[in-house]
């Protein structure tokens, strides 16, 4: 009897290690990233539904860059962050935020096709990511060969894009909240200093109504700070960024949303705008935007 | 333990564990992996903004199950929406574009009601920048698995 009882429970136990095998080997099993982070608790508190939201909101750097491109602005090397001296970054925080702008230059470089500057900005990229220990979301060598080859640049871009996003989404659903806001102000905050460099440039209406446009962005990023505004780093971040959002209070923007028309064309379904959007803002309210915020940025990246 | 209890232990043990991996690999069918390569050819000139893995559980015409997602819309640039669906699903996959959460208005969808008519991918454009929501779901309320990529032309 004993020795049939023996029989069972070694069968059940192996059935239970052999279970919970297969589960860790499913699931996601802790990575150095996590070992190395456990324990040190998100400044965030907020749902996760309600950061998705959030961080849902903002646009993609290829967006912005094609907004940029599409005004007749040319590629400036200038407006980059500079590669060398990576290492100034320090902190993790330092890191994450610098990583997400990065991504912001190189949708910037994508979209105008200098895929030989890609190589540069890789490399940097290479370098925060091993040392945010999350160098397994970029493939680094497919997309050196990628950058290398100008013909491959709708393909380097994809992957770039492919990369950043699931970075982002793994610090989210790993309860990272902080270095995923990070990257997304990095990257935000890239986009908005390209836009307000080349405003300050070229004054045209389309330039100034693209700057005055970011109001919304700027009060979801004021938003999304004040939520990690308990840990002194993003405090400073915030209240920066509450400044900029102060000023854009003299930015009027009236929106009409209408439903628009749907046709069929040809076998394609057709869409036809009716809203009507109207901006208001003074070239001295513009100005000041602008200013702060190339300002904020060099003082955090350059 | 009586001998004669062994062989059923045994076997409820082993049909357990069976039904345990099973379940997972069933789930790993709704990875969306081949759904999204395929759909990356689709997107033709347009550069890929972000991917949507989509499952959704049945639910009742009057109470469809859906999912929504906050995205950003750029005055002037031009969209593309384009549905994949997993070649198990009994309907197709639909993907709307609405001012707000409430569904207030519709600004584009992949789905036509007045002919009934599922379109491989729709383009569009706005001339209002601002955040909007995209909404996944499954005509019929039924239930089904895809992806969804949402794409911008330079």
């Amino acid at each position: 009897m004993r020795k049939i009882n023996f029989i069972a429970t070694s069968f059940s136990t192996v059935l239970l290690a052999s279970a919970l095998m297969v589960s860790s080997c499913g699931g996601s099993s802790k990575n150095s990233l996590e070992e190395g982070l456990e324990g040190n608790q998100t400044s965030v508190k907020i749902s996760k539904q309600e950061l998705d939201k959030l961080i849902q909101s903002f646009p993609s750097p290829i967006e912005t860059s094609i907004v940029i491109k599409n005004a007749g602005n040319p590629f400036n090397t200038s407006f980059l962050i500079p590669t060398k001296k990576i290492d100034r970054f320090i902190s993790n925080y330092d890191k994450a935020l610098a990583m997400g702008a990065l991504g912001g230059d190189m949708g910037y470089i994508n979209i105008y096709g200098k895929s030989f500057v890609a190589m540069e900005y890789l490399g940097a990229i290479r370098m925060l990511s091993k040392e945010l220990d999350i160098d397994r979301f970029f493939e680094f060598e497919r997309m050196v060969k990628m950058a290398k080859n100008s013909d491959n640049v709708d393909s380097l871009m994809q992957m770039s894009t492919e990369s950043f996003n699931k970075m982002e989404s793994y610090f989210r659903e790993k309860g990272r909240n902080e270095l995923s806001i990070l990257i997304v102000f990095g990257t935000w905050l890239e986009g908005s200093y390209i836009i307000a460099e080349l405003a300050k440039e070229n004054q045209s209406e389309e330039m100034k109504n693209r700057v005055a446009e970011q109001k919304e962005s700027v009060k979801n990023m004021t938003k999304v700070l004040s939520l990690a505004k308990a840990d002194p780093f993003f405090a400073k971040l915030h209240n920066k960024v509450d400044a900029i959002h102060k000023l854009y209070d003299k930015v009027k923007i009236d929106q009409i949303i209408r439903q628009p028309e749907m046709q069929e064309v040809n076998g394609q379904l057709v869409f036809v705008d009716k809203s009507e959007t109207k901006i208001t803002a003074d070239q001295y309210t513009i100005e000041g935007i602008i200013s702060e915020t190339i300002k904020f940025r060099n003082e955090l990246l350059k | 333990m009586k001998a004669k209890y062994i062989l059923p232990v045994i076997l409820f043990g082993l049909i357990g564990f069976a039904s345990f991996t099973t379940s997972k690999n069933s789930f790993g069918k709704c990875t969306g992996d081949d759904e999204y390569k395929s759909g990356l050819m689709k997107l033709d000139a347009y550069k890929l903004i972000k991917d949507y893995r989509i499952q959704l559980s049945s639910g009742t015409p009057a109470n469809p199950p859906s999912e929504g997602y906050m995205i950003s819309i750029k005055a002037g640039l031009k969209y593309r929406l384009l549905p994949m669906n997993n070649p198990d699903n009994k309907t197709k996959m639909i993907m709307s574009i609405y001012q707000n959460e409430k569904k207030t208005i519709l600004l584009a969808t992949t789905y036509n009601p007045a002919n009934q008519k599922h379109y491989p991918f729709v383009d569009f454009s706005s001339k209002t920048t601002g955040t909007f929501v995209l909404f996944f779901e499954f005509e019929k309320a039924a239930k089904g698995c895809g992806v969804g990529l949402f794409g911008v032309a330079d």
